[in-house]
């Protein structure tokens, strides 16, 4: 079996690099860092936090802990960040480099937060590396005063195609609905995130709910898992599911239905041909929302629904089982054989199926991790009432362009 | 792959290779595996390898779609991954049905020592696809490149009657192997018998008629090359890699080369002097255009355009810009040195007179020094701030496109010479949205942001490179 998703390293990396004045030094060689290089950088020129050590092929015999700390003391040197986290991967794992003490040796020059993390890829997938990197953050967190009606978002990635997009349209619906958000985990400073026990309630999209967990036990926070709300349908549920902790005002939404509908009469005869029409859905948590919001919201049949494993899985393909045909779990090899068995007209997914949708002579909607071939500067969230025409739009402009 | 080459164009700024990190060597093997028809490459990893190497450090323009992997979990780094690739190779050959099987070895299984010879003997009579490997043991970098290519000579190749005057040509790392078709064309017309291009879109059976040929050109002397030698009998010849007078670019450079050819495979000469004449009388046209007009050049060595203008084009180079930060982190002071005194050799030779050398100038520097000398090109581009350049008037000729206009070829000098007077007879674009980005001092083509980046990457990869 392959896994649709990549190693411990990956997903550690994507909570990690969330926070906005933290930095990542991987202690490992040159392949692991230009590795998470290219599926970062080629969405985003201006933002790489994350250096590597660089053992070189003596190092594998000789250890190189000696250079972890020289990465370290190079990164507070010129960068200064507030948080620090030092992970090794698999050589520098197998080889057994002894990173705490690294890191305390580190403390003892640097005076800023500094934690190692044990990211060798042979350990487990991403969303354990992803939701064990969050729970290592409960350390640094400190409850203070609780802020009245406000929620801590769990389980964003800012490296999610459109992700800091998407951010700003869940905050805009909050804000109107007079929610406030605290802490996002993780696209926020190391601050907000020490700060996240002063929030009433942590809301989760799937990924970090092992953080939920314990911030429950450690400081007595509720949570709740929602699905990644997409279209009008998906928005309104996340809304409701905030409603049954803390107070949401549910005025503003009626004004962005009649936005949203009004947008859909532009293009009311298209979306027809929509009704019915075989589509694969590929993607992590958030292929739930998306399918739901294209089979409920839009029409589409689901016939296949790729999605790689996270906590709590079953619960959730026990909800979607009336809507979709086939489900396949985080094994690509299954996945592509029933795409391509099957009578599919239109994926969903990420740039990794571009392949298989060429194959198969079909579009491809990228939604998922990891886009790279694609960029997004303009405002043009995919979440939220927002999203809804934005998907919409791209669905119809892919097909007829093509 | 639909827009190739504004793909390769676009990508070819990001500050990678040996500035903001290095490809590995798994990039390095899946671009040699990836340039064979029918190969299939497996990489013996953990998932993350091969869910990143998707996407190679070295074309970030290309995925790699297909690429399994036999996902190494923590257990299989105590009892070893031998099962699973058996398993994972025996899937591979019946879903993609390959002509060639390249399991490539990465970190955890190179840590843990598996035996790859084993897992061969087991598989080989259960599948139609040949099926070899690789562990990146490479002596030099790039490593990954180097080591694919060594396993396919002592894994692939095999022994083959030779053709007479008979050359492969191997890739040269500043020309593309998509760009050799004057320089086949030549050595046809030369008498030789070109055997193969490699390594681009070959077949497996191209790989196996390597031996076939009496003679490699190559860039350096690889293992490959000398394990062809030693037991395949095909000598090779390297081009003059660090003389700046016989740079590949110049007329009289690629001549010189193309008479070693001759002399070492027996060669018609007289096409090497009516093909660069040929050259030469069209380089005429932007000569009259060009010649006597000033310029000023970065580090040069091999595949630069500076020789090319000065020598064949006649400009002159009242101004040598040294910059020797990235090349002091490899090299040792004396070999920038011998550099920077060949190049300052080369331009007087050909002018008559010295060049003004500033060794480490700020941009400020470099502006005023250009400015005095009546310069309106600067030939360079990995150490240059291009945005204040032509806030100030000058032009700027960025080496990097180079890697996308050069052929192996007498035409390769027009070439350069028509990119230099599309550049020169251009008005500067001096409002650039890019040029209000605030860029370093050290390392004046990147941002500021960038230019921490790479200090940080160059200071770990580098510190103890010159024990």
């Amino acid at each position: 079996m392959e896994p649709l998703q990549g190693c411990r390293m990956i997903g550690a990396i994507r909570a990690f690099n969330g926070i906005l004045d933290g930095y990542s030094i991987l202690h490992s060689p040159p392949g692991c860092h230009s590795g998470v290089m290219m599926l970062e950088v080629l969405q985003d020129n201006s933002d790489w936090r994350i250096a590597v050590s660089g053992m070189h092929q003596r190092d594998l015999v000789y250890g190189a802990e000696n250079k972890c700390l020289l990465a370290i003391k190079k990164v507070y040197e010129t960068i200064k960040p507030n948080f620090i986290v030092a992970m090794d991967c698999c050589s520098s794992g197998i080889l057994g480099e002894d990173l705490e003490s690294i890191v305390n040796l580190a403390k003892d020059e640097i005076d800023k937060d500094i934690i190692y993390f044990s990211g060798a890829g042979y350990h487990s997938l991403a969303y354990s590396g992803y939701d064990e990197a969050l729970k290592s953050l409960v350390q640094f967190m400190e409850q203070k005063e609780t802020i009245p009606n406000s929620i801590n978002l769990i389980g964003i990635k800012i490296d999610d195609f459109k992700a800091k997009e998407d951010i700003e349209e869940i905050r805009r619906i909050c804000c109107n609905a007079g929610v406030n958000i605290n802490s996002i985990l993780t696209c926020d400073t190391f601050d907000a995130i020490k700060n996240a026990p002063n929030a009433e309630l942590n809301v989760v999209f799937g990924d970090g709910i092992k953080l939920a967990e314990l911030m429950k036990k450690k400081f007595d926070i509720p949570y709740v898992v929602v699905d990644y709300p997409y279209g009008l349908n998906g928005t309104l549920e996340f809304l409701n599911s905030l409603n049954e902790h803390v107070n949401v005002d549910f005025e503003f939404v009626e004004e962005e239905k009649k936005r949203i509908i009004k947008t859909v009469e532009k293009v009311q005869f298209y979306l027809k041909g929509f009704y019915g029409m075989s589509s694969a859905v590929v993607g992590d948590y958030k292929a739930f929302g998306f399918a739901k919001f294209l089979s409920d919201e839009i029409g589409f049949d689901i016939d296949t629904l790729g999605v790689s494993k996270f906590y709590n899985i079953n619960s959730k393909i026990k909800e979607i089982k009336d809507i979709v045909e086939n489900i396949v779990i985080d094994d690509r090899k299954e996945l592509e054989d029933k795409i391509m068995e099957n009578n599919i007209e239109i994926l969903f997914g990420s740039s990794y199926e571009k392949k298989m949708a060429q194959n198969k002579n079909i579009p491809l909607i990228r939604f998922s991790y990891p886009v790279v071939d694609e960029i997004s500067l303009s405002n043009t969230p995919l979440a939220g009432f927002r999203g809804a025409p934005i998907i919409i739009e791209r669905i119809i402009n892919e097909i007829t362009k093509a | 792959m639909q827009y190739k080459e504004q793909k390769i164009r676009i990508c070819s700024n990001l500050p990678l290779h040996r500035q903001s990190g290095v490809p590995g060597k798994v990039c390095g093997a899946l671009r040699i595996a990836n340039q064979i028809k029918g190969c299939v490459p497996i990489l013996h990893s953990p998932v993350g390898c091969a869910f990143q190497r998707k996407i190679n450090t070295f074309a970030p323009y290309e995925i790699t779609y297909n690429l399994p992997c036999t996902n190494l979990t923590e257990v299989d780094t105590v009892y070893g991954g031998h099962e699973k690739l058996v398993e994972k190779v025996l899937e591979v050959n019946k879903k993609y049905h390959p002509e060639l099987i390249l399991i490539i070895s990465t970190c955890a299984p190179d840590l843990i020592g598996e035996d790859y010879d084993i897992t061969l003997d087991e598989v080989r009579d259960m599948i139609d696809a040949k099926i070899i490997y690789d562990t990146g043991n490479a002596k030099r970098a790039p490593v990954g490149m180097q080591s694919a290519l060594y396993s396919l000579a002592t894994q692939v190749m095999e022994e083959q009657d030779k053709i007479k005057k008979s050359l492969n040509i191997c890739k040269l790392s500043y020309h593309r192997t998509d760009s050799v078709d004057e320089f086949v064309d030549i050595l046809e017309e030369m008498g030789a018998h070109v055997n193969g291009v490699y390594f681009n879109n070959n077949t497996v059976e191209d790989i196996k008629n390597i031996p076939r040929a009496e003679l490699n050109l190559v860039d350096f002397p690889a293992d490959w090359v000398l394990y062809a030698e030693k037991k395949f009998g095909t000598k090779y010849l390297v081009p003059p890699r660090l003389k700046i007078e016989d740079s590949l670019t110049t007329l009289n450079g690629f001549a010189k080369y193309l008479y070693a050819i001759a002399g070492a495979l027996d060669l018609d000469t007289d096409v090497i002097e009516k093909r660069k004449k040929e050259a030469d009388e069209k380089l005429e046209k932007y000569r009259k255009k060009l010649k006597g007009k000033k310029i000023a050049s970065g580090f040069s060595v091999h595949g630069g355009a500076m020789q090319t203008l000065i020598e064949d084009v006649g400009m002159e180079c009242p101004v040598l810009i040294l910059k020797t930060r990235r090349m002091n982190l490899m090299m040792k002071d004396d070999a920038v040195k011998h550099i920077s005194n060949s190049m300052t050799r080369f331009i007087e030779n050909h002018q008559g007179y010295a060049p003004e050398v500033l060794i480490n100038p700020t941009t400020e520097e470099e502006i005023k020094a250009m400015k005095e000398h009546g310069i309106e090109l600067c030939v360079g581009g990995m150490e240059n701030n291009m945005f204040e350049y032509l806030r100030n008037g000058i032009k700027l000729f960025d080496m990097r496109r180079m890697m996308q206009i050069s052929k192996m070829g007498f035409n390769n000098s027009v070439n350069i010479a028509r990119e230099t007077y599309k550049i020169v007879s251009k008005e500067p674009k001096s409002h650039l949205l890019l040029g209000n980005i605030e860029y370093s001092m050290r390392n004046p083509s990147l941002s500021n942001y960038w230019a921490d980046i790479v200090d940080i990457f160059q200071t770990c990869w580098h510190c103890d490179c010159k024990d």
